[in-house]
């Protein structure tokens, strides 16, 4: 396998842990982290720092390790935790997402070891343990913090290495003692539970796993059979002959094996062979009492399903090789096994060009399917014609479980908007909350990624611009805490995000006086708002008495406007005096399955997305007015436009008859006049080419069932096309 | 000492006090009283274990068998005021998670105690 999918596999997934790190410390900044948030935290930068040392990535495994040894001692109680240690964390977390992705990349400069360094150095007068030197290598480090670990008593300080190439276990000072009282133990008046507890005089029982899996049926019960077994996760100063010791008078009636401590992988898996239990089962048992991490019980399953199927196992290469570089190609391996991904998370990551890959050929296979179902159609074979209607309908089901493979919920992107208002608050002296609505709300994977930038410049602008100072807050009888909120819903075959703020609002005499000053407009101020909110995407347009360098108003806006534009979304604004703002993104789905509603103008076809039509009529000389623009429907005007005046379309001389389909534009109606009306139409959206990026009015194209290509009409688009013609219609007349 | 077993039917179910030793000698005798329990299928049975005395392995090894029947015959069986030989034997054999139940620990008894394994539910 290419390393370089490995690596992806890496910041994916350090990208994933990191993250719910950081949510994890927002979360808990006013209440302080619980042991579970801690331990939570401590698996994360443990992990990032197992898989980094298999990499030799020694910059990220050098930091990782002080910060990991800070949150064992916080997980362990040793330390308490200060609300300070939030903020310390947050900025390892900085600084570690940098390493991760950087040290993929090359060399990281020596500045930014430094400045890791520094936040190091910041920690170290909280860690209770001195620090050895992050200058360790990695294989050193791992040894160290999983000794660490695992030592949690006190008493217990024998040095034990451990190396993870020769899948030793983690845990360096502590026995594993598999114990299987015979059934016959109580006959013989040995009580189990006294050898349990005298193990207690020679060191400490770590974890206790009591063992009921062979306790009978009600009526095949015993009392005086012993169904129990027990796996104990021991550690003591004592030798191995001691602790066998104890077990002295039971030996000769039960199953016992003890494990020194050192032992590995490969011999947990002789002794699961040696057990009654199920493999698997011995594998979480020995999880749960801390024998094995996740990792290596990762190993572990991988080492059962090599020994069975007799293909070598990830680890077993690795521990022959010494060559990093086979080394890391045995990890792929590892990471690709199936059993690995079953056990660790219901969800499995997939190279997102693959799934289109998948989308496009299942696209192809409808179109192929379609043609060949009119082909069917028109042969008098029943059975044929049955069959391909259930192929047609199979393939409908896998069309849409293959499109909805792409979407994403949108909360994931929102999640780390906490962050940036966090930070900004703290930067600006201003107290920010923020509000996050339907989060749920799912969207095509590429446009989550390319409404990052927007959003994060849209939630600063409300932060720094948007949301006054705590003081002017309340002077304005506001509540001291200032908020932004975002939303995001689907509407009309669209999504709508809104960035929202609680704050001043926008003056717009004082944009108008701008774009006057500017030259960009002239004279009076127009009533439509959005005709003057309009300004503000204008570049380097800004009413900010005060840039700073966080954002200012109108500041980099049109960057804004190009990048929703150039995802055939649009954006608006509306504004109420010392209410707030509201920033309105409205967004295709670009590649998604939508209702739609099929017309024809002559031999072209149009999809209207079915959630913005209201009704359909046949457009009589009842309805027509005067006016070439509106028409009447049940007393009230309605404007209108021919589909034909904006596309080419060869118009079906024969087809007198115009119908006209209602649909809501916003929160008005408007009417659209095509020829047929061709009914209900579920539809792939196929982006449009780069080349077609501007035309206005069409959001995507959908390729029908007989191979023909239908347009997608985007309304709002298609009527603020429709004004701008008119308008420059009307200039030109009085012109 | 004489093991001892107190009946109460109430209108959730019933509740069974237990005193002396848990071990073979009383789970025989219990087992052959059995449809005592048989017949608050789909209740609740609270057992009282204050006056638990002693506890070996077959004694907690039953209460495990009592614990995995009641479910399959849908009852709740719920134990209530461990005494100090039970709570210990729960510790060192880490089944706090097993039963499920609440358990008080005495002041005095706050010492014998740790808890530090076996509390946690793992799937």
């Amino acid at each position: 396998m290419d390393l370089s999918e490995v690596i992806d596999a890496y910041l994916v997934e350090s990208d994933e842990l990191l993250r719910e790190m950081e949510a994890i410390l927002l979360r808990t900044e006013s209440s302080l982290p619980n042991d579970e948030d801690l331990n939570a935290i401590f698996r994360a930068v443990h992990t990032i720092k197992g898989t980094a040392g298999m990499f030799g990535y020694e910059s990220t495994v050098s930091f990782t390790h002080v910060v990991e040894n800070l949150l064992d001692e916080l997980r362990s109680h040793v330390i308490p935790f200060k609300p300070i240690l939030t903020e310390l964390l947050l900025k390892a977390k900085d600084h570690l997402s940098f390493l991760v992705s950087e040290e993929t990349k090359g060399k990281i400069t020596n500045e930014k070891i430094s400045f890791g360094q520094s936040i190091l150095d910041e920690m170290k007068p909280f860690l209770q343990s001195s620090v050895s030197s992050p200058k360790t290598t990695s294989k050193e480090t791992i040894n160290q913090t999983d000794q660490h670990k695992h030592s949690n008593s006190s008493d217990l300080q024998n040095e034990v290495t451990t190396n993870l190439e020769g899948n030793k276990l983690a845990a360096t000072t502590s026995y594993l003692i598999s114990f299987r009282p015979n059934q016959n133990v109580f006959a013989q008046g040995l009580d189990p539970i006294s050898f349990i507890g005298y193990l207690k005089k020679i060191g400490t029982i770590l974890s206790l796993k009591t063992i009921d899996q062979f306790l009978p049926d009600p009526n095949e019960f015993d009392p005086e059979n012993c169904y129990l077994g027990f796996e104990i996760h021991f550690s003591s100063k004592e030798n191995l002959e001691t602790v066998q010791n104890v077990f002295n008078f039971i030996e000769a009636d039960c199953f016992l094996h003890i494990y020194p401590p050192g032992f590995t992988v490969e011999d947990l898996v002789d002794l699961s062979n040696q057990l009654p239990e199920e493999e698997i089962y011995l594998g979480n048992v020995w999880k749960e009492i801390q024998i094995l991490d996740d990792h290596q019980f990762l190993i572990y399953l991988e080492e059962i399903k090599s020994r069975k199927t007799g293909i070598p196992s990830t680890s077993a290469l690795v521990s022959q090789g010494n060559n990093k570089e086979e080394s890391e190609s045995k990890l792929s391996h590892h990471n690709a096994d199936p059993i690995k991904d079953s056990h660790k998370s219901s969800t499995i990551k997939v190279d997102s060009k693959r799934i289109d890959n998948l989308i496009n050929r299942v696209g192809e296979l409808v179109v192929s399917c379609a043609n060949m179902n009119q082909l069917i159609g028109e042969s008098d074979d029943s059975n044929l014609q049955e069959s391909s209607l259930i192929v047609m309908r199979l393939l409908n089901e896998v069309r849409e479980i293959s499109l909805k493979l792409r979407m994403v919920p949108i909360g994931e992107s929102f999640q780390k908007y906490s962050r940036i208002v966090r930070d900004l608050g703290k930067e600006l002296k201003k107290d920010i909350r923020l509000i996050t609505e339907g989060d749920e709300t799912e969207l095509d994977r590429n446009i989550v990624e390319k409404l990052s930038d927007p959003l994060t410049h849209l939630v600063r602008n409300a932060c720094d611009h948007g949301l006054e100072l705590p003081e002017e807050r309340k002077k304005n009888g506001k509540d001291y805490q200032g908020t932004v909120k975002l939303t995001a819903y689907h509407e009309a075959g669209n999504v709508i995000i809104e960035v929202a703020d609680d704050g001043n609002g926008i003056s717009k005499e004082k944009v108008w006086k701008k774009g006057v000053e500017k030259g960009i407009v002239s004279g009076e101020m127009p009533d439509s708002d959005e005709e003057v909110y309009k300004l503000l995407f204008h570049p380097g347009f800004s009413t900010a008495s005060q840039i700073t360098n966080v954002s200012g108003r109108g500041v980099g806006l049109d960057v804004v406007y190009k990048n929703i534009e150039s995802l055939r979304g649009s954006i608006s604004i509306k504004s109420i005096p010392n209410q707030g703002s509201r920033f309105i993104l409205r967004l295709p789905l670009t590649l998604a399955i939508i209702e739609g509603f099929l017309v024809a103008v002559g031999k072209s076809h149009f999809i209207i997305p079915m959630e913005m039509v209201l009704e359909c009529l046949h457009f009589s000389d009842d309805h027509k007015t005067d006016s070439n623009q509106f028409f009447a429907l049940r007393g009230n005007l309605i404007p209108f436009l021919r589909l034909r005046d904006y596309y080419p379309c060869d118009v079906d001389s024969d087809q007198p008859r115009e119908n006209i389909v209602i649909v809501r534009n916003g929160d008005k109606k408007a009417g659209i006049v095509v020829e047929k009306l061709l009914g209900e139409y579920q539809t792939v959206i196929k982006p449009m080419g780069s080349v077609f990026r501007h035309v206005k009015g069409v959001s995507g194209s959908s390729i029908l069932g007989d191979g023909n290509v239908a347009l997608i009409i985007d309304v709002p688009s298609l009527f603020e096309r429709t004004i701008t013609v008119e308008n420059q219609k009307f200039y030109s007349h009085r012109g | 000492m004489e093991p001892k077993q107190t009946i109460q039917i109430t209108k959730e179910g019933m509740e069974v006090q237990w005193n002396g030793y848990i071990t073979v000698p009383f789970i025989k005798e219990w087992l052959t009283n059995s449809n005592l329990w048989e017949t608050q299928k789909g209740k609740k049975i609270i057992l009282n274990l204050n006056g638990i005395e002693r506890i070996d392995s077959s004694g907690i090894q039953f209460l495990m068998f009592l614990k995995k029947r009641s479910h399959s015959n849908q009852q709740i069986l719920a134990l209530t005021n461990h005494s100090l030989p039970v709570l210990k034997v729960l510790d060192l054999l880490g089944l706090v998670s097993f039963f499920g139940d609440r358990i008080k620990v005495k002041k005095e008894h706050a010492n014998e105690v740790e808890f530090r394994y076996g509390t946690r539910k793992v799937s």
